[in-house]
């Protein structure tokens, strides 16, 4: 018995009051306040990550909302923190038979029994598990279904670039945008993250900024593919005095810093006018190449 | 936390949503079944995270919602007290009422997590030496 208070004293010094939310967790727990219970205990762990208790409690909570992966990966940091945490080993022992691992289960089962081999749980336990692996009634383990992802880069799919937005004449756009009412600074990366173009308040940003638009963007496009809802097309951020609107094209970003105040509808509507009216500026360029042979149809068309 | 959801996913449009910590620990989850909780939270996270991170780049000092679209669907992220409030809706979603009620669901998980911050303080300053541990056998 000594022995089992000296290693809760260690345990209390090493994490002076931890056990506090612990407690408020595990009793959420057992009302079912799950979201609550799972909050608590994430934020109590964020200060006290090496608290072996809270990990089992975590777990258990993960347990019942139905995440088994999540709630596996914190019953295991629980014995990794502190080998001896028989209720952390209990629970993971449950979520082995759950899962058919009997001989694991078993494994874990006689470690307990070990140090305390009247411990009914356990004995209960090994039961179970002995008569699981008698009975050959283990269901294989069904492992996540692989779902093919499009590998990134092959038949991408991505807002088509305007026009007016060609190699070399990226500035001419950037300046167009810039020039809109509702537009505060533009900035425009090319495919290898690159700054090629940036305008009004977007001229302090350096190249990090550029590296960093097309990560996040590459990134999250890829996550999105992961989850099943499509390409990236373009983004949004907000804060209290504007917001930048993202749009991601086929070899180019455009990030465009919208005004403080500035309607979103409007402030794209403007954006995308002026995009248009280069691209009918770079038409009417190319036409006035056309040779005069043409038909006097197509010229006009 | 999940009336919060509920509310929002009333939005036209809206799938679902989920409450996640920074680390992309589902707290709360209101998402329909083709979408995976473990994957929606985890990613849901490191978007948000890459969002917060970028805008900080660019001078934003507080982003309020970040969103992200698809040809077919929309993402939206909110920071909030403990992690990010993550929403998918489709593409049709009206973009102004989900921005609405995404800023009125993270100002109300706002409120309930200084709420829950306070009782575990209650229970801290009522927490006795050696009080727990009654089934931890070493």
């Amino acid at each position: 018995m000594s022995r089992q208070i000296s290693a809760w004293q260690r345990e209390i010094r090493r994490n002076p009051g931890s056990a506090a939310f612990a407690r408020l967790a595990d009793r959420l727990r057992e009302e079912g306040r799950l979201d609550e219970a799972t909050w608590v205990c994430a934020r109590g762990l964020a200060a006290n990550p090496r608290y072996s208790t809270g990990h089992a409690i975590l777990g258990e909570i993960l347990h019942q909302v139905g995440l088994k992966a999540r709630a596996k990966e914190e019953f295991l940091l629980a014995l990794d923190l502190d080998v001896h945490n028989a209720r952390a080993r209990l629970r993971l022992v449950g979520l082995l038979l759950e899962e058919g691992e009997a001989q694991k289960a078993l494994e874990h089962l006689e470690s307990i029994l070990f140090w305390q081999p009247h411990h009914e749980e356990a004995q209960s336990l090994a039961k179970q598990a002995r008569a699981l692996l008698r009975s050959r009634q283990i269901e294989a383990v069904i492992g996540p279904q692989q779902e093919e992802l499009p590998q990134p880069g092959e038949g991408e799919e991505a807002l088509v670039a305007p026009p007016g937005l060609v190699a070399g004449r990226e500035g001419e756009l950037a300046r167009r945008v810039a020039e809109c009412e509702s537009v505060g600074g533009v900035m425009i990366v090319n495919r290898e993250g690159l700054l090629v173009a940036n305008e009004a308040a977007f001229q302090e940003l350096k190249d990090e900024a550029a590296a960093g638009l097309a990560s996040m963007c590459e990134t999250s496009n890829r996550y999105l593919l992961k989850l099943g809802l499509g390409y990236l097309e373009g983004g949004l951020i907000e804060e209290k005095a504007g917001a930048i609107r993202i749009f991601r094209y086929q070899g180019y970003l455009m990030a465009v810093l919208l005004k403080e105040g500035a309607k979103l509808g409007a402030a794209e509507v403007e954006i995308r006018g002026a995009i248009d009216r280069l691209d009918r500026r770079r038409k009417l360029r190319a036409s006035d190449t056309l040779s005069d042979d043409l038909p006097a149809e197509t010229k006009h068309a | 936390m999940r009336e919060v959801l509920q509310r929002l996913n009333a939005v036209n449009g809206m799938k679902g949503s989920l409450v996640v910590t920074p680390d992309g620990l589902p707290i709360a989850t209101d998402l329909p079944a083709a979408l995976e909780i473990e994957a929606t939270a985890g990613l849901g996270a490191c978007m948000g995270k890459m969002i917060t991170g970028w805008a900080g780049q660019t001078g934003m000092k507080e982003v309020a919602l970040g969103m992200l679209e698809t040809g077919k669907s929309r993402l939206f992220v909110s920071a909030i007290t403990w992690g990010f409030l993550v929403a998918v809706a489709e593409k049709r979603c009206p973009l102004g009422e989900a921005r609405l009620e995404m800023r009125n669901a993270a100002a109300r998980l706002n409120e309930i997590c200084a709420g829950l911050a306070s009782s575990v303080q209650e229970e801290e300053s009522r927490s006795e030496p050696f009080g727990r541990h009654d089934d931890e056998k070493p």
